[in-house]
């Protein structure tokens, strides 16, 4: 018996040793949901006579809170401001909680010129991930600004960056002589450089990017009629498209811009049409007593999805670019419209009715899951980032409309500030 | 009695003080007793209102009377019970008497016929018992014999047992002792490992920042060696997921949760010297 | 409602004026079948109705239907209700005896849903209302329907009192 027990005990400290030895092991099911922090420290530009007219890190630091995948430390709450590697101090960024760090410098080069520099760390690694040496002048600091966003959204979320963007929109505002005046208009993705394409005394309408983002189509309602013309952004020349009696809209380019889908109602109801560009001719693509208009291309280019009422109320449904019979995509509530594929053609995102209320959703063409990501009364016209991370949609403020922004998950939302009067029908550009 | 005669004296004084504490206390409480204090009665002066003589004995007769009647009354009354009950004693009484005549006759009758059965029995027992009594004279004799045999056997086998087992039960308790010892320090090691290992998922959980998209379905592993005080010296992905951002995100997520929380106790760092945590999004 | 006729009417006063300078001044490319831009005056006295103690042109006569120049649409409908029945058969019979008038249908709709959807559902509301005229006997070049969808409203409001007034079509004729 006391053998038993001596032995008994002997193997039991073995048991216990050995599990010394070993890893303990320890599963992770979940984390947190949020922004990565990130320390975008003013970049110092001491030795450029005259200083800068742009804040280069606050356009970055902008520029990423927007994205809704980042937050930004603010100015104040940083304890030193390094500007150079060797001043970096990992430990002060780790105690504030900032998982990234950004510094900079802007230094004078030949002929005028400048040249931007910036490094991006990891502060729990304590190493760099990325930095790089930028040429710019100084008119172009803000492009160089939205640039080095991308660099760093690419090197911290994997995807490409849309801060180099610009959009397109229509505003509505009271002209000199009292009577509304009309434009479509063109900035940057962060509403700065706003430039007119287009001012007109009656409506314009659904502004649309060429796949290369040097054109924009839209619907003009000069000589009150509608009619699609298409203007060349650099030279200010449009094209009249031919028009016919009745409804000419909702022009939508190709992926490889040699048509563009439209609404014509010349045979009796509205009906989508191909127009090919290169030849100038028409092809009739659905045929049903209903509306059918709002047409948008699969990233693809196979396939078109439009907004059709031939079930009663309007739907999305999807036909071949080619011609055929047309499917019905959406199947939850009793009005969906104006949808575009996301860039990935993975989703799909439209104007959704709820209980009386007019809201931005996506939907997984896959999966069948519907998000909606808004919660406005009278949302619409969204538009997807290039980057699919993003979309712009119009919204009412309760005084006026404006534009918003909000991720693709839903999860950020932000308000645009442009300039006085109404401003509608966002169409967000290509990539560069 | 073998005390007093290791130490006579001691006792002998031992019992002399007691006695006299005894003493002491019984007769002894004069020399304590507080002195009572006498107090005189106090003495009440009552004012009395005067009173018609006349009337009063004149009431008084009244209620004299009344009493007088109703006492006469109430003797009457219990009389006729008395009378009634005494009547009824009789009546009783007679009967019992009766009774008890008829019961002694029959009494009588049975003790007769028992006397007769009781000699005839007595006879036969007695034959019978002369017979037993030869037969049973023998076999104790043997008895006694086998049983002093026995007692002598069985007393010296219990000694024997008894013996063993009390070895036995000392070797027992010695095991058990040290097991429990063993036991209980392995348990508050596990119980310490097990809460501890809980607060450190805990915390790289709150700082892991998942990245976006879907993630369900990844799955990275890191092993990150520690050093006593939590802090992390060695942080490293032993087990891609395929997304190099998704791994980042974990393993920044082991190191921004430094240091980790571990027991004060030195001697249970060897648990937790090298961790690996599974990253495992959705279980 | 009385006040908001004549602001609407005064309205399409303005906006005829304005759209004779235009009226089929288009380029000739395409517009298919062009609206005749010629307008024979005021000069013809065949109105509808007894306009007997009204000097002026019988469109502009306030006891006439043919004052009423705009009809209104109930939510996501494009039928024209009773009401305006007698309306539309006044403009009827009155561009059928005038074989040289023409007039613009204009639909609109409210604000609420998307945009191009509107314009489509808007010209719904102008063809049915174009149809009606053309039973009462104007002819196919009398008529052209427009749709503006939301893009014109004439009350700015986000409630049903300004919904309720934009969902209409206007029947605008040449400066008279």
């Amino acid at each position: 018996m006391k053998r038993m027990i001596k032995t008994v005990l002997f193997l039991s400290a073995l048991v216990t040793f050995s599990a010394m030895s070993e890893a303990l092991r320890i599963e992770i099911t979940q984390g947190v949901s949020s922004a990565q922090p990130i320390v975008i420290v003013p970049f110092s530009s001491v030795q450029v006579v005259g200083g800068l007219p742009v804040d280069i890190a606050q356009v970055v630091s902008d520029d990423l809170a927007r994205s809704g995948r980042f937050k930004p430390l603010p100015r104040m709450d940083m304890l030193n401001k390094p500007s150079s590697a060797d001043q970096v101090n990992f430990r002060n960024w780790q105690s504030l909680g900032q998982d990234n760090l950004v510094i900079g410098s802007v230094t004078p080069s030949a002929n005028g010129m400048l040249t931007v520099q910036f490094q991006l760390f990891d502060v729990y690694k304590g190493e760099q991930l990325t930095g790089f040496s930028i040429p710019a002048n100084r008119s172009g600091l803000r492009g160089v600004a939205h640039r080095i966003s991308d660099l760093i959204y690419e090197k911290l979320t994997g995807q490409k960056g849309a801060f180099s963007t610009r959009m397109a929109y229509v505003t509505s505002m009271p002209g000199i002589n009292g009577k509304q005046e009309y434009k479509i208009q063109v900035a940057d993705a962060d509403g700065y450089g706003t430039k007119t394409i287009v001012t007109s005394s009656e409506p314009l309408m659904s502004p649309a990017w060429s796949p290369r983002g040097d054109k924009i189509s839209y619907v003009s309602y000069e000589g009150r009629r509608s009619s699609i013309y298409t203007q060349t952004l650099r030279t200010g020349q449009r094209e009249k498209l031919r028009s016919f009696k009745g409804i000419n809209g909702a022009p939508s380019w190709s992926p490889d811009g040699s048509q563009l889908a439209l609404t014509l109602s010349k045979d009796g109801s509205a009906d989508i049409y191909i127009y090919n560009v290169i030849t100038r001719s028409f092809r009739r693509l659905t045929r049903s007593y209903a509306i059918d208009t709002e047409p948008d291309w699969s990233p693809d280019g196979r396939q078109i999805i439009f907004t059709s009422d031939r079930g009663g109320k309007p739907q999305i449904y999807q036909i071949s670019a080619n011609g055929g019979q047309a499917g019905r995509v959406t199947f939850e509530g009793s009005y969906n419209a104006r949808a575009s594929y996301s860039p990935d053609g993975k989703n799909i995102v439209m104007v959704h009715r709820v209980n009386g209320q007019y809201r931005i959703a996506t939907l997984d063409i896959k999966t069948g899951f519907s998000n909606i990501l808004t919660n406005g009364e009278l949302d619409e016209s969204p538009s997807y980032a290039p980057n699919g991370s993003m979309i712009l949609y119009s919204t009412n403020d309760g005084l006026k409309s404006i534009l918003a922004a909000v991720s693709s998950d839903g999860k950020v939302r932000q308000k645009l500030r442009l300039q006085g009067g109404e401003v509608r029908e966002p169409a967000w550009s290509p990539f560069k | 009695m073998g005390l007093f005669k290791k130490h006579p004296v001691a006792v002998i004084l031992s019992v002399i003080f007691h006695l006299a504490l005894v003493a002491f206390f019984v007769f002894g409480t004069d020399f304590f007793s507080e002195k009572k204090i006498e107090s005189k009665p106090v003495v009440n002066i009552v004012k009395a209102t005067v009173i018609d003589e006349s009337k009063i004995k004149a009431e008084a007769e009244k209620l004299k009377n009344l009493e007088k009647k109703k006492k006469l009354q109430e003797k009457k009354r219990l009389d006729d019970i008395k009378k009634k009950r005494l009547a009824e004693e009789k009546k009783i009484a007679d009967l019992k008497k009766q009774q008890n005549i008829q019961k002694k006759k029959l009494a009588k009758q049975k003790a007769d016929e028992a006397a007769k059965q009781a000699k005839l029995k007595k006879q036969k027992a007695l034959a019978k018992k002369r017979k037993a009594e030869a037969v049973k004279k023998k076999k104790l004799a043997d008895a006694k014999k086998k049983k002093e045999r026995l007692a002598r056997e069985k007393a010296e086998k219990l000694k024997a047992a008894q013996e063993k087992v009390a070895q036995e039960q000392r070797n027992r308790e010695q095991a058990l002792r040290e097991l429990a010892v063993a036991e209980e320090a392995e348990m508050r090691a596990q119980a310490a490992v097990a809460s501890y290992t809980d607060l450190i998922r805990q915390k790289v959980e709150r700082n892991w920042i998942q990245p976006p998209g879907d993630i369900t379905g990844l799955d990275c592993v890191v092993r990150v060696r520690l050093i006593p005080g939590g802090d992390v010296i060695d942080a490293q992905v032993i087990k891609s997921s395929g997304n190099a951002f998704f791994d980042r995100s974990v393993e920044r997520a082991t190191r921004k949760a430094a240091p980790l929380p571990l027991p004060s106790d030195p001697s249970m760092f060897n648990f937790f010297r090298t961790l690996e945590f599974y990253f495992r999004p959705g279980g | 409602m009385k006040m908001y006729k004549n602001l609407v009417m005064g309205l399409l006063l303005s906006t005829a004026l304005a759209g004779c300078s235009m009226f089929g001044g288009d380029d000739g490319t395409g517009t298919g079948d062009g609206v005749n831009g010629g307008v024979n005056g005021g000069a013809s006295t065949t109105g509808v109705g007894d306009g007997s103690s009204f000097s002026g042109h019988p469109l502009d006569n306030p006891s006439s239907p043919l004052s009423t120049k705009v009809i209104y649409f109930a939510f996501d409908s494009s039928a024209v209700e009773p009401q305006y029945e007698a309306v539309l058969a006044a403009h009827g019979a009155y561009l059928a005896a005038n074989a040289g008038v023409s007039v613009i249908v204009e639909g609109h709709a409210d604000e609420r849903g998307t945009r191009e959807y509107n314009v489509a559902l808007s010209e719904k509301r102008a063809k049915t209302v174009q149809n009606l005229l053309s039973l009462q006997g104007a002819a196919g070049n009398q008529t052209e329907a427009v749709a503006l969808g939301e893009e014109k409203p004439v009350a700015l409001g986000h409630d049903e009192s300004a919904w309720h007034l934009n969902r209409r079509v206007e029947l605008i004729y040449p400066a008279h």
